[in-house]
């Protein structure tokens, strides 16, 4: 569960009104969103949206046009080296290099970052042991799969201790196993006091795993904020669904009878015994489960349905890759 | 086969002709031709005849660039595609060993040829200069297409038979250095007579050898060519040899392509956690340099290897000396001492070279700019870990040079103008890995043969000035009554030449870095 904030808490990454062209082509236009402390944030969009622009904007590596970005308080443009030391960043196309062993590896971005001889052992331990990769540690990178190379990179990103990462496109390329892994091992930062901002794809593991969201566009983010808000949002009727054991066949003549519930029908594609009801907003839920229960009917289950991420994207972007 | 050879020779002349840079070379190149020939034109006005010293200086260069070329245009041709781990996707599509080395080194010989014929129109002119002729033009590029045919297959045998880049270079920079030190050396050996163990009938292979070798060598056909007055054959004995043994080579390529096709293997394991202990150990306190030292320079193994062979070289040359006279009291004579400091100073200069050509360049193709740049690593001091790591690499060379140095300095110091051998070597050096290391920035493979280019073409601007500079700093210090009047020139000089030369080249190397950063 994430941390709750008074009004003073400073956000992990603020961008306001960020906005950025290549060669003519508006890639960001005014972009403003926030991510707060210790949170896993989610940042999607379709190709060539503007996430990786956005990414290396928060990441110092892009000066923007115009806007303001800031990492826990530090300007990006001001203040890089100090934002460079607070962040570590995954880029989509993660380098490596091949000849060097998984130690060799992370030994030499410990010392980048300063690390002494003593702790970078240390420290180089944790983050295998974190990752699992404690038993490929002398293994050279070359010879290790895509799903550990990717498990190195992350590694290589927490030898210095950041307090916000930023993975771009981190489980691209992995299998469901590892993906799964992936996600294990940024829930376990997440307790350990980071914040994560995570550019993806793939929206129902995103669902499960970020505290909040932010949707990208053609340059505009069309929502921002917590996945709940997300996911609950624009609902005029309430959604529910139920479930019963071995239902009479016109249970959906029953349940439109009922005071409250404006539509009731078999769940495509669902189970058998599976209902959708869309209920009066103005209508307890409460009273409508009574009824039914009023009805003898075998209840499994009845429960509200939320918004998948997937239709939450589907209706606030826009179809077709940009140009 | 027809169609796969002729869709990749397609495809890669398109994407010569689509990139900017080829044009911009020509473009270049045909300019300064252009201005060349005014300046000859300029000093025939004053009654010279400098047509010929003109076309000279242009076959040298021509020359000096095919060879540059072939240790880093044409070695990249396969191993590009091995490389980048394509090569087997070529494979997969149906293209054939012959295809695929027919469309890969034509291109590149086409795009070659086409610096030659940008300036044939322009050397024609120096007929009217005075002083040459249009069958020794005529008869100069044949010799020079020759000398391309043959460099060039020579770089894309290297090509097929080395895993990576990096190897090829190494390899086709071994063989044309040895090439043009065999003739020297042979002909020193062979006049061995005096020697009485040393069989006749080696001294006579060592004469033969070097007869082949002036038969095939371009700088002597050149010699021929522009020194006779007489009725010249176009085509020569090393026109023709160029062309036979250009095309052995290109047939070896291809038959010997699906042997060495293999990608350089990945093995999961290093060597053991002993021996890595000893060969990489932990990483030192300034990262960039000991990761460049061991990764990208070869490290410790190569280090050794180096100082070893660097040694042989040297014991080679006290060996020649003893076989020559073998009741002389010193190791090398005055003479020889200055040509194992040349011929080091060769190897060393090439050295150099290869690693400014490689050492950004392959952070680039690893993508691991974007990385490095996250780094709290100020990117000048980056930069600057990266040469030190190169100059560490270069210690066996300069420990070699230091030897010699220190056993006849009187022999070193007996070289002509030596202060100005060595600040116009500093001069040209620095000047030419600046720009390798800026163009390697923007080309993939060309970076080196560009940078000579440039700079041989700058070089007499820059040394003009240079030179003029020392002079009026020798005088004023003279008029001063300042002793070493010379070096405070060269200090000058060196000021000069980095403030208005090195630094804008170093301020564009770290925004285009910058820049790379981003993508």
């Amino acid at each position: 569960m994430p941390p709750t904030y008074d009004a003073n808490t400073v956000p992990a990454i603020s961008v306001s009104e960020l906005t950025h062209a290549f060669k003519g082509h508006q890639a960001l236009n005014q972009v403003s969103f926030a991510v707060m402390p210790q949170t896993i944030h989610g940042f999607v969009g379709p190709n060539g949206a503007g996430k990786t622009t956005t990414l290396k904007a928060i990441c110092t590596l892009l000066k923007p046009n115009w806007g303001e970005v800031s990492v826990f308080g530090l300007s990006v443009r001001s203040e890089a080296t100090a934002v460079r030391e607070r962040i570590g960043f995954m880029p989509d196309h993660f380098s490596m290099y091949r000849q060097m062993t998984v130690f060799e590896y992370l030994d030499f971005f410990a010392a980048a970052y300063g690390l002494d001889l003593a702790s970078r052992d240390q420290v180089i331990n944790d983050v295998l042991t974190l990752t699992d990769m404690d038993g490929r540690r002398d293994g050279l990178i070359s010879g290790l799969s895509r799903g550990m190379q990717q498990r190195v990179s992350l590694a290589r990103v927490l030898v210095h201790d950041p307090d916000l990462l930023l993975l771009d496109e981190p489980a691209s390329g992995l299998d469901p196993r590892a993906r799964i892994e992936l996600m294990d091992i940024l829930r376990e930062l997440r307790r350990m006091g980071k914040t994560i901002f995570i550019s993806s794809h793939i929206l129902t593991e995103l669902a499960e795993l970020c505290d909040s969201v932010t949707i990208i566009d053609r340059g505009h983010v069309r929502f921002s904020g917590p996945m709940d808000a997300l996911l609950d949002d624009n609902q005029e009727t309430s959604r529910f669904s139920l479930r019963l054991a071995q239902p009479p066949e016109n249970t959906v003549e029953l349940l439109q009878q009922l005071t409250g519930i404006v539509s009731a029908a078999v769940r495509e594609y669902g189970s058998a015994g599976e209902f959708d009801l869309e209920l009066d907003p103005a209508t307890d839920s409460n009273i409508v489960l009574s009824s039914i229960i009023g009805l003898g009917l075998p209840i499994l289950a009845f429960r509200q349905r939320r918004k998948q991420l997937n239709q939450a994207f589907m209706d606030l972007t826009t179809r077709g890759v940009r140009s | 086969m027809i169609n796969g050879t002729q869709t990749l020779f397609n495809w890669s002349l398109r994407s010569d002709s689509r990139s900017i840079y080829p044009h911009i070379v020509r473009a270049g190149f045909a300019a300064f031709m252009l201005l060349a020939v005014m300046g000859a034109w300029g000093q025939s006005l004053s009654g010279m005849a400098p047509g010929l010293s003109f076309f000279r200086w242009i076959c040298n260069l021509n020359v000096l660039l095919i060879s540059v070329a072939g240790i880093s245009y044409f070695v990249s041709a396969v191993t590009e595609e091995k490389d980048s781990g394509t090569l087997a996707l070529l494979r997969l599509a149906g293209a054939s060993p012959l295809s695929i080395v027919l469309s890969k080194s034509t291109s590149r010989l086409i795009s070659a040829l086409m610096l030659l014929l940008t300036q044939v129109p322009f050397t024609f002119l120096a007929i009217t200069l005075g002083g040459v002729t249009w069958q020794q033009i005529i008869a100069a590029y044949l010799a020079l297409a020759a000398w391309l045919c043959l460099v060039a297959n020579m770089a894309l045998f290297c090509s097929v038979r080395c895993s990576t880049s990096g190897r090829a270079a190494a390899l086709a920079s071994a063989v044309l250095l040895l090439f043009f030190a065999s003739g020297p050396l042979l002909l020193e050996f062979s006049k061995l007579t005096g020697v009485s163990w040393l069989s006749p009938r080696v001294l006579n292979v060592c004469e033969n050898l070097h007869l082949e070798q002036q038969r095939l060598s371009v700088t002597n056909r050149l010699d021929e060519i522009l020194s006779s007055t007489a009725a010249l054959t176009f085509v020569a004995n090393q026109f023709w040899r160029s062309i036979v043994i250009g095309s052995v080579l290109f047939l070896l390529s291809v038959l010997l392509f699906n042997r060495y096709s293999e990608p350089a293997e990945d093995s999961s394991h290093g060597n053991s956690a002993t021996v890595r202990r000893f060969t990489v150990g932990r990483c030192w306190k300034l990262p960039v340099v000991w990761k460049d030292f061991l990764f990208f320079t070869g490290g410790k193994t190569f280090l050794i290897m180096k100082l070893l062979a660097y040694a042989a070289l040297l014991a080679g040359f006290i060996w020649f000396h003893q076989l020559d006279r073998p009741n002389a009291a010193e190791w090398m004579s005055p003479d020889l001492t200055r040509l194992a400091f040349a011929t080091v100073t060769l190897l060393f200069t090439v050295e150099m070279l290869l690693y400014s050509s490689n050492t950004l360049f392959l952070e680039v193709r690893q993508s691991a700019v974007a990385t490095l740049k996250m780094l709290p690593i100020p990117t000048p001091l980056l930069l600057l870990q990266k040469t030190a790591a190169c100059a560490v690499a270069l210690s066996p060379g300069m420990l070699a040079l230091a030897f010699l140095c220190c056993y006849d300095t009187a022999a070193i110091l007996d070289i002509d103008d030596l202060p100005g051998t060595i600040v116009g070597w500093i001069i040209i050096m620095t000047l030419v890995t600046h720009l390798t290391i800026l163009l390697s920035l923007y080309t993939r493979w060309a970076a080196l043969p560009l940078a000579v280019f440039i700079t041989a073409v700058s070089f007499p601007c820059i040394g003009g000035a240079a030179l003029g500079l020392t002079e009026i700093t020798r005088s004023a210090a003279a008029l001063n009554g300042i002793s070493w009047g010379i070096w405070l020139g060269v200090v000058v000089n060196l000021m000069w030449m980095w403030l208005f030369v090195l630094l804008p080249i170093e301020i564009e190397i770290v925004n285009r870095w910058n820049r790379l950063s981003q993508q």
